[in-house]
């Protein structure tokens, strides 16, 4: 298992576009690590700046919060790769980094998470209320799997024969905690079509905190899930490719990514909870297609719609494809207007993905 | 003993192979554990279907299926398992988990 010691000097120094290039293109692991490290450290520090700044922040449920409350809050444990949660504490909140990659992995895509919801959402951690944040690590012996139990967010090492450690990749960080803030919304049902539309959110938010973390725009943004995750036994990117479902691997073992890129090849396959890590990829194209329309960085604009969709009381536990992307629509006029730019990369991106919205001739509901 | 496993975060169609294990082709001590294992899970006596869970996401969904002289009993359940004695004996598998 690799280390590493955080080099404050090397923090001082770099400037940011230069960390983000070592944590992109860097082929040494632990040089790559330290570069996302550093710039989570400087995250924090901009987040602080950020509470300071503001004393106060106007939720979205108009609860006032003294600072104080506005701070991320990470306790990781390892479960020293037992299946028994949550294991023993090896990291807090503010804490040195331990000795072991694996836990700053998990600490500093924690902080990355909690650092896109609070900065562009205004977002309190997973429940808006300063929940802290937990995370067991090393869990399972080869253990090829990451997951939110409903509490706390589980990572597996993977059994370096197919799977490298889940906390590799900071968009699966990303994933699990946005389990966690849609339990706490829409509390969408884990099967069918509103399983998909969870596990879409997941990949929608955990692929936006990779490119936040690197300051992508969408054009420089891998669109993938997992990148990284797989071995080099194995042909593929990634586990999954937002931009082309289906694309993401084709391996004699593993075979060839399922993911559809429309309804018209929807599988509806009874197994993984009716296919929910499947048929993610329709909309999870429908939010590519949109953020890539509009340009720039994918959480302004396209992340904000999804957000408040997301947030939407309107967005049932039951809800399947085309309510979701009715409601997307719905945010967009709310948020920009009827007949928008934004508006009209909703639309369209939904009709290309096959989900059409019946648009009523004028705006406004 | 068999174990399938479904779902979970990296859920790959290709990835669904059971692990299968024998103990008669176990090397002895294991093939002693696992039948403690088996044992102190009180396994034929558990219910074929945990509750499913209320929360969670990413979760993987287990069938255990056991075949003892004239004893044949499956179980499934999902994480995360509560029950030690069946996550000791979900974990002996995964430990013995080999790839084609």
């Amino acid at each position: 298992m690799s280390t590493y010691t955080p080099n404050n000097a090397l923090r001082s120094i770099l400037p940011p576009h230069i960390l983000r290039a070592i944590a992109l293109n860097s082929q040494d692991v632990a040089q790559r690590n330290r570069a996302i490290h550093i710039m989570s450290l400087d995250q924090t520090h901009r987040s602080l700046r950020l509470i300071r700044s503001q004393h106060s922040l106007r939720l979205p449920n108009e609860q006032t919060l003294v600072t104080a409350r506005v701070q991320v809050q990470r306790t990781i444990y390892d479960a020293r790769d037992s299946m028994e949660l949550p294991g023993i504490v090896v990291r807090t909140e503010g804490s040195n980094p331990a000795g072991d990659s694996v836990v700053n992995e998990a600490y500093d895509g924690l902080g990355w998470t909690h650092a896109l919801y609070l900065q562009v959402y205004r977002r309190n951690s997973i429940d808006n209320q300063g929940l802290p944040l937990q995370a067991t690590v090393h869990f399972g012996p080869g253990y090829d799997n990451a997951f939110w139990d409903g509490t706390e967010m589980v990572f597996g090492d993977g059994d370096n024969d197919l799977f490298n450690r889940f906390t590799l990749a900071i968009d699966v960080i990303g994933h699990e905690l946005t389990h966690g803030v849609t339990q706490y919304e829409a509390n969408l049902l884990f099967s069918g079509q509103s399983g998909a539309l969870n596990e879409s959110m997941s990949d929608v938010f955990g692929s936006m905190v990779k490119q936040y973390a690197l300051k992508q725009g969408v054009d420089q943004a891998d669109w993938l899930i997992g990148a990284g995750l797989f071995t080099a036994k194995v042909r593929g990117r990634a586990l999954r490719d937002m931009a082309n479902p289906g694309q993401a691997y084709d391996d004699p073992l593993l075979g060839k990514d399922p993911q559809p890129d429309h309804m018209d090849r929807y599988d509806p396959t009874l197994q993984d909870n009716g296919g929910v890590h499947i048929n993610s990829g329709i909309p999870n194209r429908a939010f590519h297609l949109t953020a890539t329309t509009l340009g720039g960085y994918s959480w302004e604009r396209a992340g904000h719609i999804w957000y408040e969709t997301l947030c939407d009381p309107r967005l049932r536990p039951t809800a399947q494809f085309s309510d979701f992307a009715k409601l997307t629509l719905e945010n967009a006029e709310k948020l920009y207007r009827y007949d928008s730019r934004e508006w009209t990369a909703v639309r369209d991106a939904w009709e290309r993905v096959g989900v059409p919205v019946p648009v009523p001739a004028m705006g406004g509901r | 003993m068999q174990v399938q496993t479904e779902g979970g975060f990296a859920a790959i169609p290709g990835l669904t192979r059971p692990i299968v294990l024998d103990s008669d082709t176990l090397p002895p001590q294991e093939a002693q554990e696992m039948r403690q294992l088996v044992t102190a899970a009180h396994f034929f006596d558990l219910p074929a279907q945990q509750p499913l869970p209320q929360r969670g996401a990413d979760y993987r969904r287990y069938t255990i299926t056991i075949d003892d002289a004239d004893k044949h009993h499956s179980v499934q359940f999902t994480e995360p398992v509560t029950d030690a004695h069946l996550r000791d004996l979900l974990a002996f598998a995964l430990r013995h988990k080999s790839r084609p």
